[in-house]
């Protein structure tokens, strides 16, 4: 899997599909997207922290549901219409994840996708794999398969993990 | 499974089971005689070895089929011998569930845990040192489990005589829990929710209701476990 993300991000670039989160721009890998849909009412699991939104239905499948505006404090956290939740298909799993806005579909080039700068440990780099320029707009490249099987997403059994 | 052996003895199954103080009469019927050799510690062998004679194994074995959602039958003549009859469920994938609402949430609860449900009167729920309930009810006292507090969920009544008291039996042990009320009894499909997350603690499993909504199935073995926490 490292090597995979390793090529999609070097060599002749990737592409990404790329949401909103509060003012931020988000990028993901397209290849692991499989579809995008509205927001439905979830069924909630008991003590679980509050960014897991719960669990829903896909079409016979149980996907659970992740608030990433939650996760990581940004946007204003409402549920309408316009709520939108892309189901991702990372470490054999299928997860959904909401956000403020799906925007575009982006090529990146190498030469495009700048290292994200050492912050703070208030935001955890390890999660993102650069900063992409496009047409004056920084992208923010996250490698959600490494978010998504991480410790504290919880969504993976710790023994799995 | 039939064989041609002895068959089982009426008399020394009889005999047996008023020797341990079981309650046996003469007139009982057949079928319910040859019930009698499944009771834990029951054995009619005058030779008992470390393993053999112990009256364990039939008790197991029903209790294991049980379990799965099974039966065991017998049918036996003195003197031509045994038929047991094991007959098991088609699919472990799907269960008879009896489903609950708390507050919001829909659950669903295996039948096979549930001995009954009952309102209960104000007088019959007693504390115990403020800590917690008990529910009084036929001269036994049983733990009375809330569920909205083991799952942090906001109810829509908070006095268990205003909502139903669900009596449940796991691991030998009998509890009362206490949801908002119950809503149907369903056969469901069971779906693993660990194939997409992971295990959560007094939760098996979940299902799809028929208006497309998840509902997830209770552990009751493990939320009798969690309430003694």
């Amino acid at each position: 899997m490292q090597t995979n993300e390793g090529q999609a991000a070097s060599g002749q670039g990737c592409e990404l599909l790329t949401f909103t989160l509060g003012n931020e721009e988000y990028g993901i890998d397209i290849l692991k997207v499989q579809e995008i849909r509205g927001y439905d009412a979830v069924t909630t699991i008991a003590n679980t922290p509050a960014f897991i939104k719960g669990v829903i239905n896909l079409r016979g499948i149980i996907v659970p549901i992740v608030d990433l505006r939650i996760k990581f404090k940004l946007g204003k956290v409402d549920y309408d219409q316009f709520t939108v939740v892309i189901i991702i298909n990372v470490a054999n799993r299928v997860v959904g994840i909401v956000v403020d806005g799906v925007s575009d579909v982006i090529a990146l080039t190498e030469e495009q996708l700048r290292p994200a700068p050492e912050f703070s440990s208030s935001l955890d780099t390890q999660y993102i794999m650069g900063l992409g320029t496009v047409e004056q707009r920084m992208i923010i490249v996250m490698d959600i398969e490494k978010l998504m099987t991480s410790r504290d997403m919880e969504l993976v059994d710790l023994a799995a993990a | 499974m039939a064989d041609d052996g002895g068959g089982l003895n009426r008399e020394r199954i009889l005999a047996k089971a008023r020797e341990k103080g079981m309650a046996v009469s003469d007139s009982m019927s057949d079928a319910d005689v040859w019930l009698l050799i499944f009771a834990p510690g029951f054995s009619t062998a005058a030779v008992v070895t470390d393993v053999s004679g112990r009256g364990v194994g039939m008790d197991v074995v029903k209790r294991n089929i049980e379990g799965i959602g099974g039966r065991v039958e017998i049918a036996s003549r003195q003197g031509q011998g045994s038929t047991i009859t094991i007959r098991l469920p088609l699919t472990l994938a799907i269960l008879d569930g009896l489903s609950i609402a708390v507050g919001e949430q829909t659950y669903i609860m295996p039948l096979g845990f549930i001995i009954e449900s009952l309102q209960p009167r104000a007088e019959d729920i007693k504390e115990i040192s403020g800590q917690g309930r008990v529910l009084h009810v036929r001269g036994e006292y049983l733990p009375v489990i809330a569920l909205h507090q083991l799952f942090n969920i906001q109810p829509a009544v908070s006095s268990p005589e205003q909502g139903i008291l669900v009596l449940l039996e796991a691991e030998g042990r009998k509890v009362a829990l206490f949801v908002d009320e119950l809503v149907g009894q369903h056969q469901v499909v069971i779906k693993s929710l660990e194939s997409n997350y992971r295990k959560v603690p007094g939760v098996s499993g979940a299902t799809i209701m028929g208006d497309g909504r998840v509902a997830l199935i209770l552990d009751v073995a493990a939320l009798v476990k969690l309430a003694q926490q």
